[in-house]
């Protein structure tokens, strides 16, 4: 690693990483506050719930017996704030780190100081890791604080920690695919909003999967399937063939990452 | 030990050539000229030298160093130039060049404020704020601080006003005594013929001469302009080696490679009122060579 280059990417990003915590623990606020006013009402708002067809239920992610504990209901929206918003800031982050380079053809300095392509793709990695674990810990902890102010501290903050837990490395497994996928281009060009679509499409197969069996297909198309969200269930906690799945994966991608940039032709 | 030895360096972009076989050697101390049009081949040429690019084939060394195996050595001691500098953007003209220093381990010293002041660069500037020829000054300047051995210039003075290209070619010259090996690639030829020892032409993609300068002149053709007594007289020369005539009244002039004796005889024979015979332009020994070659490949 080079911490020159580190330091200037971590500065370099800082802004990125600002706007997409402050937009996760906002929307984490603003739900968990939504709980306290609801929380008087919750068997009302839950039967009303109940009478959504259950297929737009599953695609919800909500389950009738899932509001009667604050885990449950923070699981609702989990899904929507670390696993999809949290997955888009980071493809978002791991494609920038190094198409930015080449598209405002600062690469040629780059990669003209002496720092072997190594050197590059580990700093560039480390500052991506840093930025999706320091969004995930606040999002952590935030959740964890709201919950806790709510029920009095009467959860379980392990199921909560797991929970998160996969949510990160959906986020880190997100972040090495944006950045392998920038390796792999030929030319200079924004690929930002392909990346969006990526995370988009794979929600919404696992949304398909939840609605019908007939798609379990979709199942190998989409790291979402590989989340174990439920955490209202005796003895949650993690599965090693889950974490294989995710830290293999992730692996593979950094690891074909050096390999291809190693040899890759800067065209700028 | 040559500072730059390719050998049968090629580069191909798929089907599209970028260089084919290109043979070089820069020897140490040399100021080389690298001169051809655009879309030649140089500055492919040079990314090969600087690893952005990987070679197609053949093999290429920078002090002994190998262009791929050894390449952050050879960053190490090389200083780079780019035709066209694109630096972050949002950095202000010091922090870049602290940014740059830090990577060779070097501080900003008394020889980066001379070159600062020679160059008369605003520290305080924003990247996104200077023109053309000021970021042409902060590439100088972020290619000297680390004291390369070699320094490696692609169209330098692009943007330079004609009082910043003296100063700036006083730097070089300055390095260059220093025992800076100068790699100078441009397309201006006056440049390569007033600063460079040696020159080497390339041509789509291949070398097609590589000789020292007065050489390559030497060898290349002469300007023979010719004053006639009498107007409208036509003349048609025999003696072989005329290349291109021009006519303007009592006047003609013509590039000649041949024999300079068989020529004179023959002129003597034409009521001459002034005859001059020059050293002819760099420009015109390049145009020469490109009609040369491309007669040849025609054949």
């Amino acid at each position: 690693m080079n911490i020159n280059l580190f330091c200037k990417e971590l500065k370099r990003s800082l802004k990125d990483f600002l706007i997409g915590s402050f937009v996760i623990i906002l929307f984490i606020l603003m739900t968990m506050g939504m709980y306290s006013t609801m929380e008087d009402n919750m068997a009302a708002i839950s039967d009303l719930y109940s009478k959504i067809p259950k297929f737009l239920q599953e695609a919800m992610n909500f389950r009738q017996d899932q509001w009667t504990s604050i885990l449950g209901f923070y699981l609702t929206y989990f899904v929507y704030y670390i696993p999809l918003m949290g997955s888009v800031f980071s493809i978002y982050l791991g494609i920038k780190l190094l198409s930015k380079e080449e598209q405002n053809k600062t690469a040629e300095f780059l990669l003209s100081r002496p720092l072997t392509r190594d050197q590059i793709i580990l700093s560039k990695l480390l500052v991506l890791g840093f930025y999706i674990f320091g969004l995930n810990i606040l999002a952590f902890l935030t959740g964890m604080i709201c919950c806790g102010i709510i029920t009095d501290w009467a959860i379980n903050i392990y199921s909560l920690f797991v929970l998160h837990t996969y949510g990160f490395l959906l986020c880190i497994f997100f972040g090495v695919l944006g950045f392998f996928i920038t390796v792999l281009m030929k030319r200079a060009k924004t690929i930002i909003g392909t990346g969006i679509i990526i995370v988009m499409s794979s929600y919404f197969f696992d949304m398909i999967i939840r609605i019908s069996d007939n798609f379990k297909f979709l199942l190998y198309l989409t790291p979402f399937k590989y989340l174990d969200l439920n955490i209202l269930t005796q003895n949650y906690g993690f599965e090693a063939w889950r974490l294989i799945v995710f830290i293999g994966s992730s692996g593979l991608l950094v690891f074909f990452s050096f390999m291809f940039y190693r040899r890759k032709d800067i065209l700028i | 030990m040559y500072a730059i030895e390719t050998d049968s360096l090629a580069k191909f972009y798929g089907k599209s050539r970028g260089i084919i076989d290109l043979n070089l050697k820069v020897k140490e101390g040399d100021i080389f000229g690298f001169i051809g049009p655009n879309g030649a081949g140089k500055s492919t040429t040079i990314r090969l030298f600087l690893s952005l690019l990987f070679p197609s084939r053949g093999s290429g060394k920078i002090f002994d160093y190998d262009i791929v195996k050894q390449s952050t050595k050879i960053k190490q001691i090389v200083g780079f130039v780019p035709s066209e500098v694109h630096y972050y953007d949002n950095m202000k003209v010091r922090e870049l060049l602290e940014y740059s220093a830090r990577f060779y381990k070097v501080s900003l010293n008394s020889h980066f404020h001379n070159l600062v002041e020679i160059l008369d660069l605003d520290l305080n500037r924003r990247i996104s704020d200077l023109s053309m020829g000021n970021r042409k000054k902060l590439a100088v300047i972020q290619s000297l601080i680390h004291k390369p051995k070699l320094l490696i210039l692609d169209e330098p003075t692009s943007g330079l006003d004609p009082l910043m290209q003296k100063h700036f070619f006083d730097i070089i010259k300055e390095a260059n005594a220093g025992g800076v090996t100068i790699f100078f690639s441009s397309h201006i030829l006056s440049e390569v013929e007033k600063f460079c020892h040696r020159v080497a032409i390339i041509k789509e993609g291949k070398i097609v001469n590589e000789d020292d300068i007065s050489s390559l002149k030497e060898k290349a053709v002469s300007r023979v302009s010719l004053m006639l007594k009498e107007n409208n007289l036509k003349i048609c020369l025999k003696t072989p080696g005329v290349i291109k005539s021009d006519k303007s009244n009592n006047g003609h002039s013509f590039l000649f490679q041949g024999c300079m004796t068989d020529l004179l005889k023959e002129l003597s024979q034409l009521p001459i009122e002034k005859i001059n015979i020059t050293e002819p332009s760099l420009e015109e020994i390049f145009i020469h060579f490109y009609r040369d070659k491309i007669t040849e490949d025609k054949q």
